[in-house]
């Protein structure tokens, strides 16, 4: 069975129901609708994020749910999963987006552990440098802070 | 005759009083210029006085139409991160630092301000002194509290305790050679057992320990080479005369 979901550029995909389901948000709309030929709407998603997520969820059909935390903390990512996340800051972020706002649980942590080594063992300035931050605290409220927290400059 | 006049000449006045009235001050509005890939050009508030000093520079960037959307929000606090702004996003960024670890988190606290308030407000530092026993105080945020605790016992940065006071039972910063590529850890004595009993296999020596050392005895005093190079020797019951005695690490 397929289900068809229409992106907010107004492109329509039609996915396998076992695909779309990867998606809590997905599932609980057709557990409600049940089974209907109308497209579900998917306004805060492009399609060429839409067409990324469902990419993502049709590698990891039969993947089984990891209800371990520990496991779902490790930040190592799967070769696939670094391939897939191969991506431009803008279009990586919009996944994350995505996927918070599909519900796809593993597909948000595959997303939040690659920004999180991209943060890893970085100092705040060249964090800055990496997401275009603008520093917007004072040098007095900068010099207090970096006291506070001298434990991290400690490597 | 007269009162038509002089009624005309008050409407005059009230109407050259209304276009003459001071226009509000361009300080009080914000005035964001954006570059043609969309990014502010310059900082986010301009007083008339600069905005004229600066004619020069503002002419060599494009005015377009500021963004109406919650972007904006986002770049007028100071921040031009496209997308996912820490203003607009503070659930997504936590569920991202849930990923990181707490010097890390340091690290981002000190980017800006958004980053700062929302690190600052993690439930991790509560978690941290519920851990630790202790009380939240009013008027201090549970990071700073976390972080004085720090400064003055130190905190094991795998289960954020403090162990012993001194002596080998507390807290021991670990230094990882080079070509294992891990970042030097605070750990306190039963962490490191665990680091060394279940993770160090025979291909991987974080520390370059020898067969003989097990976990039992990695209580002694951990030694580092004055380079920060990694650990050298240990102090610690030797395996056959059982003395405490230095010993060498491959």
């Amino acid at each position: 069975m397929s289900v068809r979901l229409l992106s907010s550029d107004s492109e329509d995909f039609t996915v396998a129901k076992e695909v779309a389901e990867r998606s809590m948000l997905i599932k609980n709309m057709l557990e409600d609708v049940g089974d209907n030929d109308n497209p579900i709407p998917l306004p805060n998603v492009t399609a060429k994020i839409l067409r990324k997520v469902i990419e993502w969820c049709e590698h990891h059909l039969g993947d089984p749910v990891t209800n371990d935390e520990n496991e779902r903390r490790n930040t190592e990512i799967d070769e696939w999963d670094q391939k897939f996340m191969e991506v431009d800051q803008e279009t990586l972020f919009d996944i994350i987006l995505a996927a918070n706002y599909l519900d796809i649980k593993p597909l948000l942590d595959v997303g939040c552990k690659t920004v999180a080594n991209m943060i890893k063992g970085k100092t705040a300035e060249e964090i800055r440098k990496i997401f275009n931050i603008v520093n917007d605290l004072t040098p007095e409220e900068e010099a207090q802070i970096r006291k506070e927290n001298e434990w991290a400059e400690d490597r | 005759m007269l009162h038509h006049f002089i009624e005309s000449l008050s409407k005059e006045v009230k109407f050259r009083l209304k276009t003459t009235k001071r226009q509000p001050s361009a300080s009080s509005s914000l005035i964001i210029r954006y570059n043609k890939d969309c990014r502010p050009a310059c900082a986010q508030t301009s007083n008339a006085n600069n905005a004229s000093k600066d004619e020069g520079k503002q002419q060599a960037t494009e005015l377009v139409e500021e963004p109406a959307d919650a972007e904006t929000s986002a770049i007028v606090s100071g921040y031009i991160i496209p997308h996912l702004s820490p203003a607009t996003y503070p659930d997504v960024w936590c569920q991202i630092f849930a990923f990181v670890d707490i010097r890390d988190l340091l690290q981002l606290s000190m980017t800006c301000r958004h980053f700062y308030q929302i690190i600052s407000h993690l439930w991790l530092w509560t978690n941290i002194l519920s851990t630790l026993g202790k009380l939240i105080k009013k008027g201090k945020s549970p990071m700073f509290q976390v972080m004085a605790i720090q400064h003055k016992r130190g905190l094991c940065e795998r289960c954020y305790t403090t162990g012993a006071p001194s002596g080998s039972g507390g807290v021991v910063k670990m230094i990882f050679k080079p070509e294992l590529d891990m970042p030097a850890q605070d750990l306190c004595l039963q962490c490191r057992r665990g680091l060394l009993s279940k993770e160090v296999e025979p291909d991987w020596h974080p520390f370059g320990f020898s067969h003989r050392i097990t976990h039992s005895r990695t209580s002694g005093q951990f030694h580092f080479d004055p380079d920060n190079y990694g650990l050298h020797f240990i102090t610690a019951r030797h395996p056959i005369h059982g003395r405490n005695t230095l010993l060498l690490l491959q």
